[in-house]
């Protein structure tokens, strides 16, 4: 839970209403 | 179907599910890169949208191959679970730390289809594609494209509700996101449960009532979103993609449109229909916004829509006929069900390295046969002389209703004359009864025609395809009748005959086509050109085979079970007719109708 929290303090969740560039790609490994 | 045998370890046997974000479990398995079969648990467990771990689907899909669960060698999940409950607990899931963690921790913390598989695959190496990346694939390889745009909006897949980008047969360019969740698909879900819609996957309904209102309160519900003007649409106050976050997010759409939500047992108002109206405007609008993002961003001159928002065959429809790609294609498995099918097509693709992959989807005929009558039904068997699509023709000219089983089954939402239910769309009242007495569903739901394909031009504003039903298309302005000035009520303008085909268009006149190509609808195609030869009429109603609330049927006994509850006249079963025994009583119908309530 306090991982979690830190992970929303140091990340907030983006609020903006905008499309974002994406670095995504088609990778299969990670989960 | 014929039943493919397949060695162990000669064949390479990939396998796709999807279903684990938690609705519409499926399974579609390839063979040395060609689609062998793909089945949707809902189909077996009969609960509708099922999203449990979809062995039984994965079984079906075996036998059909050949195989044995041990040959599998690669299981590729339409989802990346980590991320997905990353996203959940921290509002973000494509941050750096989420890639680590999904990294390094083991696949058995990572989702709850991970310890049910490997129990049903003991040997396959399992992958996790991204959620909107399957889609993407299935669509796009099972489309006439060499390249191009994509455009995939849904309710949610891990962090994402859109994205855009360019596909072909090497390359698969992800440029912009929508990296929240309260967008247009959760937007539209809200909307349909504030009318009363209430389970999962009843948005359909909205779009269905739509053209009997008026979008007077389209700004309104703007008032509820901000957005940037390129389709980039979201809500101002949270809500999550769960049944009680939406529940709870009602009173904001009530507050937003001054009218209180509608209990689902409460009569529709004209209010309620302006409102479906609204939100089907705006969606269509923040469509077409997206669309032009894409084509901008991407230079493409197709574009392969898809999603679950891409069911939305009405906005797919304009979309295609606004011009503003050369080609749309809307896939007919573009929502969760085709998943599955997706994910393996992704795996395929990065295996081949680029080669160009060649599916062929057999009409999307892709599940098992029906299986054995049961004896229930002997007594009730008729003789039909041989030719059934003559004998189902002159039945279905008759004004009989007619249940049709035959071969495989379609996979998707739509049946697609594998598991139908038929009729003949000249009868007035035909609507009405089909709705009534045998979906008990809503009366104001048209039905969809299935069309000739080559007799579509003389009869819509068309000349393009529709082969799955994924677009709507407008009757012909010589084939309407005149309307009177005013209705007096809703049932009236309902029930008024609009045309010589009434059952098939709706209010507007428009209707969700099928058309039927003879090379992709092989039997359906000789069934309706035998009722058209009796009638001259190439068009039959084509709604799927089961009520409202139940999973399509599947096999023959299920076929059975669902003719006598219900007032169908004749059932064919691949070349075996019967007719109903009309011994139910309306209790025992009620009783077994209940079972399907809670999804209705």
């Amino acid at each position: 839970v306090i991982f979690l929290t830190f992970l929303r303090e140091v990340f907030p969740p983006d609020d903006r209403a905008t499309w974002v560039v994406s670095s995504r790609k088609p990778d299969l490994r990670v989960k | 179907m014929a039943m493919n045998t397949h060695a162990m370890n000669t064949h390479n046997a990939v396998l796709g599910v999807g279903g684990a974000l938690g609705h519409d479990g499926n399974a579609a398995l390839l063979v040395d890169g060609r689609l062998v079969a793909s089945s949707q648990e809902e189909r077996f467990t009969r609960n509708k949208h099922d999203g449990g771990f979809p062995a039984h689907a994965i079984r079906d899909c075996l036998t059909i191959g050949g195989l044995r669960p041990e040959d599998v060698s690669v299981c590729v999940f339409a989802e990346k679970p980590l991320q997905n409950s990353l996203f959940k607990w921290t509002g973000r899931s494509n941050s750096q730390a989420s890639r680590l963690l999904g990294t390094i921790l083991p696949s058995a913390v990572c989702g709850h289809y991970n310890a049910p598989a490997r129990r049903l695959l003991p040997r396959a190496r399992f992958l996790y594609a991204w959620h909107h990346l399957s889609h993407v694939a299935g669509a796009f390889h099972t489309s006439p494209f060499e390249s191009a745009a994509f455009l995939c909006v849904d309710g949610k897949g891990e962090d994402l509700s859109a994205s855009v980008g360019r596909v072909s047969h090497d390359t698969l360019d992800v440029m912009h996101e929508q990296r929240w969740e309260n967008g247009l698909g959760l937007f539209y879900s809200l909307v349909t449960m504030y009318l009363g819609f209430s389970s999962f996957g009843s948005e359909y309904k909205v779009m269905g009532l739509a053209p009997y209102g008026e979008p007077r309160f389209v700004s309104r519900l703007r008032s509820m979103a901000r957005d940037g003007g390129h389709g980039d649409f979201r809500l101002n106050e949270g809500a999550q993609f769960t049944d009680d976050s939406l529940r709870r997010a009602i009173e904001i759409v009530a507050k937003a449109t001054g009218v209180a939500a509608r209990d689902k047992k409460t009569q529709l108002n004209q209010d309620h229909i302006d409102i479906a109206a609204s939100l089907q405007h705006l969606f269509e609008e923040e469509v077409q916004k997206m669309a032009d993002f894409a084509r901008r961003e991407t230079g493409e001159r197709n574009l392969v829509f898809c999603g679950g928002c891409a069911q939305n065959c009405v906005a797919a429809g304009k979309l295609r006929a606004s011009g503003l790609y050369d080609g749309v294609f809307n896939s007919p498995v573009g929502g969760d069900m085709g998943t599955g099918l997706g994910a393996a097509l992704l795996y395929e693709r990065e295996r081949s390295g680029g080669g160009r992959l060649s599916v062929e989807t057999r009409g999307f005929y892709l599940g098992s046969e029906p299986g054995e009558i049961p004896p229930d039904a002997e007594p009730f068997r008729l003789t039909h002389g041989g030719d059934i699509h003559a004998y189902a023709a002159k039945a279905l000219a008759e004004g009989k209703i007619v249940g049709w089983v035959r071969g495989g089954m379609e996979l998707g939402a739509r049946a697609l004359g594998a598991r139908s239910i038929l009729a003949d769309p000249r009868v007035a009242d035909m609507q009405s009864v089909l709705n009534l007495k045998i979906k008990f569903r809503e009366s104001f739901r048209p039905f969809a025609p299935a069309i000739l394909k080559e007799d579509v031009a003389d009869w819509f504003d068309t000349t393009e395809e529709s082969d799955y039903m994924q677009y709507t298309a407008y009757l012909k302005p010589e084939r309407r009748y005149p309307l009177p000035e005013k209705f007096n009520s809703f049932r009236e303008r309902l029930d008024f005959p609009r045309c010589a085909v009434p059952s098939i268009v709706h209010v507007d006149y428009s209707a969700r086509l099928q058309t039927i190509d003879e090379k992709i609808h092989p039997d359906f195609h000789r069934l309706i050109k035998e009722f058209k030869k009796v009638t001259g009429v190439p068009i039959v109603i084509n709604t799927s085979f089961n009520v409202s609330g139940q999973p399509i049927v599947r096999t023959a006994k299920e076929a059975w079970d669902c003719f006598v509850n219900t007032d169908m006249d004749v059932l064919i079963v691949n070349d075996s007719a019967f007719r109903n025994p009309f011994v139910r009583t309306r209790e025992e119908k009620l009783r077994w109708l209940k079972q399907f309530e809670s999804a209705a």
